[in-house]
């Protein structure tokens, strides 16, 4: 079942988890809801995208 | 096939930065100097492996890798029983009030792009990992660096798939934190664009 509500909290949990397995549909939804309507975490979201970058960048710079 | 000496001096030129990653990974210096010793001693034996086609930095941080996961299998017993008492405090308290809500406004990291091709960041990021509790930064780096999947590393240390998830978010939040005060907090303050 989709939440239709969720909190920061939660959002933070699900959006931190999808980097290390494949969240539900439904958790993905509630995130997608929850992004439309607060900045802090679609924030969030960006800046853990950018750290995922980063450590891609940083594997290369390693073996440099 | 024997190295020759000038094949030795660079190699051996090589080894404070493969103990750098040794140490991040396994965060244990005598266990990372066992596995530099046996990456130096695996491309001495056979400097034929190495084509000349890579860079010898990329060739030798391949071998690490593998020495330092046979490092990681060896001593996951021990692993298992100090972790638990490394973990430091729960960020999720001071981020979240009671009612879920962000404490405070989160930032804009602005574009990925224009912060990750300069090379002080990347220097900031290795002194964040390096900050990281015990257990958290080993995990973050089997994951992030060792590039291994969830399921290996839970059967690799013999912990359920939960509580890799927990250490991680620990990991990734204290991650973002120190980042947000070496370098985007910094570097708004100072006027970055």
């Amino acid at each position: 079942m989709i939440k239709l509500k969720i909190t920061c909290r939660e959002a933070t949990q699900i959006t931190l988890q999808a980097e290390d397995r494949r969240m539900p549909l439904s958790e993905r939804l509630s995130l997608r809801l929850h992004h439309r309507i607060c900045s802090n975490c679609r924030r969030f979201a960006r800046q853990v995208e950018l750290m995922r970058q980063a450590s891609v960048r940083w594997r290369h710079y390693t073996e440099e | 096939m024997t190295a020759s000496p000038d094949f030795c001096r660079q190699i051996e030129a090589l080894r404070p930065a493969l103990l750098k990653y040794a140490r991040l990974q396994l965060r244990n210096p005598a266990w990372a100097e066992d596995a530099v010793s046996e990456t130096l001693l695996a491309a001495l034996e056979k400097p034929q492996a190495f084509a000349g086609a890579s860079q010898l930095k990329t060739w030798l941080v391949g071998i690490l890798k593998h020495k330092l996961v046979d490092q990681i299998r060896k001593n996951s017993r021990e692993l298992s029983t100090t972790a638990s008492t490394e973990d430091g405090e729960d960020l999720d308290e001071l981020l979240f009030a009671s009612d879920g809500h962000w404490r405070e406004t989160q930032h804009d990291w602005g574009n990925p792009e224009d912060v990750l091709r300069q090379l002080d960041f990347m220097k900031v990021l290795e002194a964040c990992v390096d900050k990281l509790p015990g257990q958290q930064g080993r995990l973050f780096m089997m994951r992030e660096w060792l590039e291994l999947e969830s399921d290996e590393i839970c059967k690799e240390l013999a912990i359920t798939p939960t509580n890799l998830w927990v250490m991680l978010h620990r990991a990734r939040l204290r991650l973002r934190d120190c980042l947000q005060a070496g370098w985007f907090g910094a570097a708004s303050a100072g006027g970055a664009s």
